[in-house]
């Protein structure tokens, strides 16, 4: 994996750039010192590491502009970073590029019950949201597994997902607003409390933008009151086919639930091990299914989905008794991926998406691989929309383990690909699955993207090295190249 | 009239942006031109139509996926989909009424004007449910974004940026989309008796509440007015919309009378009469009949004022939708040009959005269809054309404002 | 995660058990989310994430750590809240423990701070020296703003601080009156027996009504735990072994060692991991660690108390970090004051630290008085009358800051069991 080569002017600028920055922020909001910046080499993804040039902590967006005004005019990188929790990596630094660290960004400013929607700077913890709100029954929806950590900002970033997207949609789906600082320090508002904004939907293609295109300082979420009702319910399999045909019945039969997950042997005894949900230890495969919605509907479909379960030879069946309960079952879920570090040193976690009904067919291609590699995978799977996690179990601390788990990844991502799905369902493209790009888009779809971003960053500072595999300069990229054309279309139909 | 174009393929497509790029024509693209009265008017050399680009190419239903051709029908996807008991979650109607004409939308008319209706609060809008496209760039390219499962974050979510940009960016030629389980039940409860006020305290805390309604309109002139054009005298109307199984929506219903509605009478329409008055209130049926109309997108919380506003100017008829967050308007041409403004002024920056879907060109060129926008935000978006179609050869000026 | 060790590094038994540590964690984050410090910076350098980052750069290069380094682990409370959280079983505890010990070793700190950290490690561990400060300290606090700011807080936390009246008992032994079910030690702690010595009484009370005869722990002073977190290693271990020479003879007639202060017992309880390859020591201190209970563990557990004088106050429950998160007890000491009656009102946030943490509130008062100020604001926000502490070190903490009683949950306990008022309660209740 190769980073941009640094450039060693900025490098050698690094004092003055220090000086500039001295001017308004505190000692304290610059981390210079090249033990304590070795911290923030990584994000959620170790894989990789780089030594950022600076780190930088502002406490407000007038901050954040007059931080990135200096850097777009001394040309200096900026890899923007919220928790520090991306599995894609979409925060690993740059040896010539400032972190701008937004953990200061902690406070929640607004919580407006009438208009269904809480207003929160960027670094707020998702979790936090719904705490704030979960005294008068209202949550906000997404609910990424690493939820009590991630900030909302960096969700919006990397457009995150989580266990309940299938019936409550996504990031973008839940997100009114945001205040974005582009690379030239210009602050700019898009959307607010209401639903529908005025011309092309930036905040649409902000979300997911991996922070490439702007720094998210505020976000305006929408927040949804909690159903009437919520139960869970664990379903077990002899099989993991058995476990794909329930999921693919309850969709086909008009069921959308709140959730679906899918765990198979491996996963649901390392998740057991640290948060003893009650998992069956018996299984092959663990459904959790949950329902919500209002108690009539509930109690009807937990009725319905047993008997599926049942016609496709489910061992184990148990419904949710208290949120108490409930609430300890996606404990263990929402653990899995660092459970996993009890049982192994690493993990590799990949995030590819497939139509549902190749499943089967990827897992056991899966199993091919595994032994092909000799590394062991566990996998956890949102089966309700098809985003599959396989957790690849190495030692980096065995010589050649870490390259042949980026190569198995690798294979898995290319196989998603290859049944019809795609790279990344919600971890985000960042350096982790940048190479792989070409596999899935062709010069032009990758050049057309590009060319967005210089729309944001016409200098490409902003975030450089994550998503593309290879970058071209924007003036490259916008040269219109003319071919002659010929009319008169003999074979097109007229009016 | 010049003759339209009608490329069969994106292949076709992609040639006939070629010709116009090297010979400096500009294109006027359409599906079948039903929402053509949306935007300034286009001046383009050439006219083309995706309109002969058909058929749907991939539909299984527990994918939750689809993938069409551009200019597969809206009635035939509707078709297609209910067969199997599902259906575009975002309700999107056509707005033939409100323009006027019978013509038929096209999918990718759909989504390029990102339409949405009533179930808007909950479900989205058509740019919640775009997963994936094919599209021709103004630089002649073919170009994909996105893909054909329901949870995608590869690349930048440019589905977002097409829905809504009703042809200025690219021309979609293959799109995909999500499709959800259709509710077997839909029952309306209607209340008479209620003042603006009241009726507005009621759909926003049915908006918060458990009983997960998805509906909450307010029609001032009473449910004729939204069936028949032109109805002036009528009881101020509220309706709430409860959607699913039979066992849960009577549940809801029991509970809504007992819980919200216990001093009130309230009256049912049933599956059919249901699904027609949810079809006109998503269609802007009810004040389609005006010259000038306007959709309000506000913090619902701004509601009764707004309400208040609107009765104060008077000369207009509106009906609210989505609990309060949506203001579908319609003005007259007399003091249209000031009145529009006089709303815009009143949503302050962030506080909505006040779109001008139909009017007069002199109106349209006076106000614009969109409320003037931040400097910085409108550079942007010019950038943004340009990073798409840098000679501006797709739909020149439709939404340019050109006051 | 990878870790970068030599195969010499690793022969050392100490950095191997580091080593295994570190391999556990992911770096997923998730413990920055409930760490105290990094909730209150937004630093990565002041989260357990950041931390360890720095704690395995600095034992894999072996090298003098830098004073940035230095600064960040000390603003490390040690309140193993990121334990708690840790989907990945990272043992923080004995990393930062082996980490402040390593940095004491290597690490050369202003004069000041070497002489203040070593008069915190000879006063508070001994009651007589301890004693005698905090009277001179109330005598210096009309010069409080003039003095750096660990002096002016220690001079601050004094004032707050009564000193008990009455002799500490050490040696002597408290007979049941009710029938006998068992023979228990009580640790009075260095510090308790000076300023809190009503705990103990109250936990004597309490267990005699239970039907346990209570000998009082001929303790060599402290159980360590002051000097073992200010990374005072040899001096730590050399006092653990003095204590434990000093129970060896008694422990097989007690059932359980009682301590009712959360720190001691969480120290108690490591004694055996601490001592674990001492060939002399290791066994006496496994039977240490296993004997000692909290008072609430262990009131929990035996099920004997009769709450006769039931009560109804409104309290709220600020559970010490010692007590939650390093011995991992929540729910006792909640389901104990339920039975005595008393109305729990839930304080949100329960698992961030008051600051308190030892010396902490001494060495770090500027981060420890916002800790403090916000914790005080949770518990007054939730309508208490009465808050309850497991712990004397967070009860003097919130002291400074808050207008509500602050008791102990055993002087509750033993109010609702026919005992005395407690002493803070004294003038309103």
């Amino acid at each position: 994996m190769r980073m941009p080569i640094p450039d060693a002017t900025i490098i050698a600028n690094r004092q003055q750039l220090i000086d500039k920055l001295s001017t308004f922020l505190t000692s304290k909001q610059i981390v210079i010192d090249k033990t304590t910046l070795r911290a923030y080499e990584s994000d959620g993804l170790t894989a990789y590491q780089q030594r950022p040039l600076l780190v930088v902590l502002p406490e407000n967006t007038a901050q954040v502009s007059e931080i990135l005004r200096i850097c777009c005019e001394m040309n200096v990188n900026v890899v923007p970073r919220g928790a520090g929790t991306s599995l894609s990596g979409g925060a690993l630094p740059l040896e010539d590029g400032i972190v701008l660290a937004m953990g200061k960004f902690n406070r929640i400013l607004d919580i407006d019950y009438d208009n269904r929607c809480v207003v929160a700077q960027s670094g707020v913890t998702n979790l936090a949201i719904t705490q704030a709100v979960e005294n008068r029954g209202f949550y906000y929806a997404p609910d990424p597994s690493s939820q009590i950590a991630c900030s909302i900002g960096g969700n919006v970033s990397e457009n995150s997902g989580g266990v309940h997207c299938l019936k409550y949609g996504l990031t973008t789906n839940n997100i009114l607003g945001v205040e974005l600082v582009l690379m030239t320090g210009e602050v700019i508002r898009l959307g607010g409390k209401y639903m529908d904004p005025e011309g092309y939907d930036l905040l649409g293609v902000i979300t997911g933008s991996e922070g490439l295109l702007g720094v998210v300082t505020e976000v305006t979420v929408k927040i949804l009151q909690a159903p009437q009702c919520v139960r869970a319910m664990l379903l077990g399999f002899p099989d993991n086919e058995s476990a794909g045909q329930c999921v693919a019945e309850i969709i086909a039969k008009g069921i959308i639930p709140a959730g679906i997950e899918m765990m198979d042997e491996l996963a649901i005894h390392a998740s057991e091990n640290f948060c003893h949900a009650g998992y069956p230890l018996d299984c092959q495969a663990l459904l959790i299914v949950e329902i919500d919605g209002p108690q009539a509907e509930v109690d009807e479909l937990i009725q319905v989905i047993r008997d599926i379960g049942k016609s496709r030879g489910s061992q184990y069946f148990k419904v949710s008794s208290s949120d108490e309960e409930r609430l300890r079952i996606w404990a263990g879920r929402k653990a899995a991926f660092p459970a996993l570090g009890d049982i192994s040193p690493d993990y590799y976690c990949m995030d590819g998406t497939i139509p549902r009904k190749q499943l089967s067919r990827v897992l056991t291609k899966m199993t091919e691989l595994s032994k092909h590699y000799g590394l062991r995978v566990a996998n956890v799977f949102h089966a309700g929309d098809g985003n599959l996690h396989p957790l690849i179990l190495f030692d980096a601390n065995k010589d050649d383990e870490m390259e042949k788990a980026e190569e198995f990844g690798a294979d898995i991502l290319r196989l998603c690909v290859e049944v019809g799905g795609v790279l990344s369902g919600e971890h985000g493209i960042g350096v982790e699955k940048r190479d792989l790009m070409p596999d899935y888009f062709s010069e032009h779809d990758l050049n057309q993207q590009q060319r967005l971003k210089c729309a944001f960053d016409p200098n490409g500072t902003l975030n450089p090295g994550k998503m593309f595999p290879t970058l071209h300069r924007c003036a490259e990229l916008g040269k219109l190249h003319v071919h002659k054309g010929k009319l008169p279309f003999p074979e097109l139909p007229r009016f | 009239m010049q003759e339209t174009l009608l490329p069969e393929n994106q292949d076709q497509f992609a040639e006939l942006a070629r010709f116009c790029l090297s010979e400096k024509k500009s294109l006027a693209i359409s599906g079948n031109n039903s929402k053509s009265g949306f935007g300034y008017s286009v001046q383009a050399d050439i006219d083309a139509s995706m309109s002969a680009c058909t058929g749907i190419i991939e539909y299984d239903p527990a994918e939750l996926v689809m993938r069409a051709r551009a200019g597969t029908t809206l009635n035939e996807i509707k078709t297609v989909l209910t067969e199997q008991q599902q259906q575009l979650a975002f309700e999107p109607e056509t707005m033939s009424a409100l323009y006027s004409n019978s013509r038929e939308d096209t999918i990718a008319g759909v989504f390029a004007s990102n339409l949405s209706g009533s179930r808007r609060f909950q479900a989205g809008s058509a740019r919640d449910h775009l997963l994936g496209f094919n599209a021709i760039n103004g630089r002649a390219e073919l170009y994909k974004s996105g893909g054909n499962v329901i949870k995608n974050v590869t690349g930048y979510d440019l589905s977002k940026l097409i829905c809504g940009s009703w042809g200025t960016l690219s021309v979609l030629t293959e799109l995909s989309f999500k499709v959800l389980p259709a509710p077997a039940v839909i029952v309306t409860a209607i209340l008479d008796d209620l003042n603006t006020e009241k009726a507005l305290g009621l759909l926003s805390t049915l908006a918060t509440s458990p009983l997960h309604a998805s509906g909450l309109a307010l029609l001032p002139g009473g449910i004729k007015s939204a069936l028949e054009s032109n109805v002036t005298q009528a009881n101020c109307t509220s309706l709430i919309r409860f959607e699913g199984s039979r066992t849960s929506v009577d549940a809801r219903l029991r509970e809504f009378q007992t819980s919200y509605a216990s001093q009130m009478s309230v009256s049912l329409l049933e599956q059919d009469e249901s699904l027609q008055i949810w079809k006109a209130l998503s269609s802007a049926s009810p004040v389609a009949y005006h010259p000038v109309i306007m959709k309000l997108s506000i913090p619902p919380s701004l509601a009764l004022r707004m309400s208040q506003l609107l009765n104060e100017i008077g000369n207009c008829n509106w009906y609210l939708d989505a609990a309060g967050a949506w203001f579908w308007l319609g003005l007259e041409t007399t003091k249209a040009v000031e009145n529009i403004n006089r709303f815009r002024s009143s949503l302050a920056e962030e506080n909505g959005s006040a779109i001008l879907y139909k009017a007069p060109d002199e109106i349209k060129n006076k106000v614009g269809i969109y409320s003037p926008a931040q400097v910085t935000l409108e550079s942007l978006r010019l950038r943004i054309k340009e990073s798409f179609d840098p000679a501006n050869i797709f739909n020149p000026g439709r939404l340019d404002y050109q006051k | 995660m990878r870790t970068e060790f030599s195969i010499e590094q690793l022969q050392n038994a100490g950095l191997a058990e580091m080593e295994s540590i570190l391999r556990k964690c992911v770096h997923c984050g998730f413990c920055n989310a409930t760490c105290p410090t990094y909730r209150l910076t937004g630093d990565e350098l002041d989260g357990p994430r950041g931390r360890i980052y720095l704690m395995k750069d600095m034992l894999e290069h072996g090298s003098k750590p830098v004073s940035e380094v230095v600064r960040h682990i000390d603003r490390c409370l040690s309140c193993l809240s990121c334990t708690s959280t840790c989907p990945s079983g990272v043992d923080y505890m004995h990393l930062v423990d082996h980490s402040r010990a390593y940095i004491e070793k290597r690490y050369t700190r202003s004069l000041f701070d070497r002489f203040y950290r070593a008069l915190l490690a000879n006063v508070l561990p001994s009651p007589d020296r301890f004693r005698t400060l905090i009277r001179l300290a109330k005598l210096l606090s009309w010069c409080r703003p003039l003095l750096p700011s660990t002096v002016s807080a220690s001079i601050k936390l004094a004032v707050n601080s009564q000193i008990s009246t009455g002799q500490a008992h050490a040696g002597s032994v408290f007979k049941t009156n009710k029938q006998k079910r068992g023979t228990v030690a009580l640790l009075q702690g260095c510090a308790q027996q000076v300023i809190g010595k009503h705990i103990n009484d109250a936990t004597i009370r309490i267990l005699n009504r239970s039907g346990f005869d209570v000998h009082i722990l001929n303790e060599n002073e402290c159980c360590a735990a002051i000097e073992h977190h200010l990374g005072k290693e040899q001096r730590a271990l050399e006092r653990i072994k003095t204590n434990l020479k000093s129970w060896a003879s008694q422990l097989p007639q007690f059932d359980a060692l009682i301590s009712n202060a959360s720190g001691c017992g969480t120290m108690l309880k490591d004694y055996g991991h601490l001592l674990k390859s001492d060939p002399e020591y290791s066994s006496l201190a496994s039977l240490v660690s296993g004997k000692t209970k909290d008072i609430c563990e262990f009131l929990h557990e035996n099920e004997s108390l009769v709450f006769s004088t039931p009560r109804n106050n409104k309290i709220t429950y600020q559970n010490p970090c010692s007590m939650q998160h390093g011995q991992r007890l929540s729910k006792q000491p909640l389901s104990l004051l339920e039975q005595a009656g008393y109305k729990i009102e839930s304080l949100p946030d329960s698992h961030i630290c008051c600051g308190s943490a030892g010396t902490y509130n001494i060495l770090q008062s500027d981060l420890a008085e916002k800790l403090g100020q916000q914790k005080t604001q949770q518990l007054e926000s939730t309508g208490a009358d009465i808050i309850a502490s497991g712990n004397l070190g967070c009860m003097t903490q919130l002291q400074q800051y808050s207008g509500l009683p602050l008791v102990h949950t055993i002087e509750l306990l033993d109010w609702a069991s026919s005992g005395p008022t407690p002493m803070a309660l004294n003038k309103n209740f």
